[in-house]
C-alpha cells in the first residue's frame, strides 16, 4: 500500500481499501483470464479423479466379454473397448488417479528434501553450504529422465519405486531456490531482531524464514508436478513404469507401439494422450499465473 | 583464452572421475549381478538350469569376486582401452554399438537443434516485439504446448498423420530395409523425428528468447539507438539482437540432459538406431554394461557442453576475458 493519508477524514476509506497478501495475490491471478481458465479445468479433472469409481461405468480390470476387443466409442464404452475388452474411458479416469498420485506424492517427497537442504545451505552458510551446493549442482546437470531410466531398470518397475525415484530426484532446484532466499533473508534486521531476543536456530528457520518461501515453493512444486506427471508417463509408455492392469496414462499409450493400432485404433491412445497434454498444460499456465500472483516485488495496479 | 580452457579441462577431470564412480556404484548397488543378469538372458535355451556351483564359478572368472574398488580399477582401465563390455543378448561389444549409434543422434540432434535455434529464436522476437497481440498469444500457447505435451505423444500423432494417413514419410527407421543405402533415403526418415524433436525443442527457446528480448528492449540504450532514429530490423538486429541472443547460449547448454532424455523416448518411437533407443533398450533389458558406458557417456556430454557453452559465451560477448589470475 503506497498511498499516502492526506488528510485523517480518509482514515476510514484507507481502511477499507487495505487487503492481505493473499487477497492481493488472488486479484492479482483472476486478471491472468488463461490462468483462471486452466485452474478450472485442473479443478474439473481433480473431481472426475476423485470420484472416478462413481464415475466410472466399469470396473478399471473389468474384461468386457460380451462386448468384445477393440471395439470403437459407442453408448456403452464411450471411449470404446481395449485388448483385453476393458472399458477405455473407466481405465482412463482411474488412470488419472494413479498418474496425478504419482505426481504429487513425488513432488511432496522433493520439495522437503529441497527444502531441508536448502534451509541448512542457506542459514549456516560457509563450507557446509558450499559444499551441499556443489552437491546440488551435480543433481542439476543430470539428465533426469536418463537416470530415471537406469534407476527404474536396476530397482524394477513399480508405482512405489517410480515416486520414490522421481522424488529423490527432483529437489535440487529446490534447494537452490530455498538456499538463495534464504542468503539474503538471513541479513534482514527482523532475522537479527529474533536472534537478539534468543530465538533458537529452528526457531526462526520455521517461524521467521520459511513462511516467506510459500509463495515461490508454491509456484516451484506446481511446475514440480507437471514435469513428474510427464516423466511417469513417459516411463510407464515404455513399460518401466506403472504395470498393468493397474491403468496410468502412460501405459495406455503403450499398446499404440503397434503400429495397426496407431492407425487404425485411435481410441486407444489419442485419449490418454490428450488427458496427459491438458492435464501438464493446464499446470504450466496455471504455474505461469501464479508466479505472477504470488511474486511479492509485484505491484499492484 | 588458451589459459582458461586448459583449467576448465583439468577441472573436469575429477568430475568425470565422479561420474564414473556414481555409474559404477549405481550398478553395485542393484539387485542381483550382472554374471545372474547375464546367464540369465544369453542361455535361454541350452544352459538353462545352470547350478550354483557353476554360477560361483563363472562369477569368479568374470572377477566378480574382486572387492569393488579392484573392479572399479578394472573398469576404468578396461573403459580406457575402449572395452566398455558387451550386450548380453549377442555379445557385441559395447565399444561398436557405441561408435555405430553416437553418429546417429549426433546427427538428429544437430540438425533438430539448429532448425530449433533458428525458428525459436526468431518467432521468440516476433512475440516479443508484438508483445500482448495476438500473435503473441498464439506463440504463448503454442511454447507452452511444446514443453506440455508429452514428446512421444507428439511423435504419435506426427507418425498418424504424415506416415499412417498421408504416407508422406516412413514410420520408423534410418534407411529402409534390404535396399542400398541412399542419402536421399536416410534424410526421408531423418525428416519427420527431427521435425518433432525440433518442435518441442523449439518450444523452449523460443519463451527464453521471448523473455530474453523483453529485458533487452527495455534497456537504455536501445532507447538512444531509437532516439537517434534507428527502427525496425536496424535496431533489432544491430543493437538488441547481440544482447538478447548471449544468455541462450547458456541455456541451450544447461537444456542438454533434458534434451538427452527427450531424445531417448523419441528415437524409441521412431525406432531411429541412436544411442537413446540403445539406453532404452538395455534399461528394459537390464544390460549393465551398456547402462554404465552410457552413464560416462551422457555425463561426458553434459560436461563437454558446459565447456563449449562458456568458451562460446566467451567468444560471443567481447566484455568477457577470462584473466590467468
Amino acid at each position: 500500500m503506497s498511498e499516502s493519508i492526506s488528510s485523517t477524514e480518509n482514515i476510514e476509506d484507507y481502511h477499507i481499501k487495505v487487503k492481505t497478501q493473499g487477497q492481493r495475490a488472488w486479484y492479482r491471478f483472476k486478471k491472468h483470464k488463461l490462468a483462471v481458465l486452466s485452474a478450472g479445468i485442473l479443478g474439473l479433472l481433480l473431481i472426475l479423479v476423485i470420484f472416478a469409481p462413481i464415475v466410472a461405468p466399469f470396473h478399471p480390470y473389468e474384461i468386457n466379454i460380451e462386448s468384445g476387443i477393440y471395439r470403437p466409442p459407442s453408448l456403452n464404452h464411450w471411449l470404446g473397448t481395449d485388448s483385453v475388452a476393458r472399458d477405455v474411458w473407466s481405465r482412463l479416469i482411474h488412470g488419472g488417479r494413479v498418474s496425478i498420485a504419482v505426481g504429487v506424492t513425488a513432488i511432496t517427497i522433493s520439495l522437503f528434501i529441497g527444502t531441508l537442504i536448502g534451509c541448512i545451505a542457506g542459514y549456516y552458510g560457509g563450507l557446509l553450504d558450499s559444499s551441499l551446493m556443489r552437491f546440488t549442482d551435480v543433481f542439476l546437470s543430470l539428465p533426469t529422465l536418463i537416470i530415471v531410466l537406469a534407476s527404474v531398470s536396476l530397482l524394477g518397475p513399480s508405482i512405489r519405486n517410480l515416486i520414490l525415484i522421481i522424488g529423490f530426484l527432483g529437489w535440487a532446484h529446490i534447494a537452490r531456490l530455498v538456499r538463495g532466499q534464504f542468503l539474503s533473508l538471513r541479513e534482514k534486521e527482523y532475522i537479527m531482531a529474533a536472534h537478539c531476543i534468543g530465538a533458537q536456530d529452528h526457531r526462526i528457520i520455521l517461524h521467521h524464514l520459511l513462511p516467506n518461501l510459500v509463495g515461490p515453493l508454491t509456484v516451484a512444486a506446481t511446475f514440480g508436478v507437471a514435469e513428474a506427471i510427464l516423466l511417469e508417463a513417459a516411463l510407464s509408455y515404455l513399460g518401466l513404469g506403472v504395470q498393468v492392469p493397474t491403468p496410468s496414462w502412460g501405459n495406455m499409450l503403450e499398446g499404440a507401439k503397434q503400429v495397426s493400432i496407431l492407425k487404425s485404433r485411435p481410441w486407444i491412445w489419442v485419449p490418454p494422450g490428450f488427458m496427459i497434454a491438458i492435464t501438464v498444460l493446464s499446470i504450466n499456465i496455471m504455474g505461469d499465473g501464479l508466479r505472477d500472483a504470488l511474486d511479492p516485488r509485484a505491484t499492484e495496479d | 583464452m588458451k589459459r582458461y580452457i586448459f583449467r576448465r579441462l583439468l577441472v573436469s577431470i575429477p568430475v568425470v572421475i565422479l561420474i564414473t564412480i556414481i555409474s559404477f556404484t549405481f550398478i553395485e548397488l542393484a539387485p542381483g549381478d550382472a554374471v545372474s543378469a547375464m546367464v540369465m538372458q544369453s542361455s535361454s535355451s541350452s544352459l538353462g538350469n545352470i547350478s550354483k556351483d557353476q554360477l560361483e564359478r563363472l562369477r569368479e572368472m568374470h572377477g566378480f569376486n574382486n572387492p569393488a574398488y579392484i573392479r572399479y580399477i578394472l573398469w576404468l582401465k578396461n573403459m580406457a582401452t575402449g572395452n566398455f563390455g558387451y550386450r548380453f543378448k549377442d555379445r557385441k561389444p559395447v565399444s561398436t554399438l557405441l561408435s555405430e549409434r553416437i553418429p546417429m543422434t549426433l546427427e538428429l540432434m544437430a540438425v533438430s537443434l539448429l532448425v530449433a535455434c533458428f525458428i525459436g529464436i526468431s518467432l521468440g522476437i516476433i512475440s516479443a516485439l508484438k508483445q500482448n497481440t495476438l500473435i503473441d498469444y498464439v506463440l504463448t500457447v503454442i511454447a507452452f504446448g511444446g514443453v506440455s505435451v508429452p514428446i512421444f505423444f507428439i511423435a504419435m500423432l506426427a507418425i498418424f498423420v504424415f506416415s499412417l494417413n498421408l504416407d508422406w514419410f516412413p514410420t520408423s527407421g534410418a534407411r529402409t530395409p534390404a535396399v542400398p543405402f541412399t542419402i536421399i533415403d536416410h534424410l526421408h526418415h531423418l525428416f519427420l523425428p527431427s521435425l518433432v524433436m525440433a518442435f518441442v525443442i523449439m518450444s523452449d527457446i523460443m519463451r527464453y528468447a521471448r523473455a530474453s528480448m523483453l529485458e533487452v528492449i527495455k534497456e537504455d540504450y536501445i532507447t538512444t539507438a531509437r532516439a537517434k532514429g534507428l527502427s525496425g530490423l536496424q535496431l533489432i538486429m544491430g543493437h538488441a539482437f547481440r544482447n538478447a541472443l548471449l544468455p541462450l547460449i547458456t541455456i541451450i547448454a544447461l537444456k542438454l540432459p533434458w534434451i538427452f532424455g527427450g531424445a531417448s523416448i523419441l528415437e524409441t518411437v521412431f525406432q531411429w538406431p541412436g544411442l537413446g533407443s540403445l539406453f532404452v533398450e538395455a534399461a528394459i533389458a537390464r544390460d549393465y554394461y551398456i547402462i554404465m558406458a552410457q552413464l560416462v557417456v551422457y555425463g561426458v556430454a553434459v560436461l563437454a557442453a558446459g565447456l563449449l557453452a562458456d568458451i562460446a559465451y566467451a567468444v560471443a560477448d567481447p566484455r568477457i576475458r577470462y584473466h590467468s589470475n
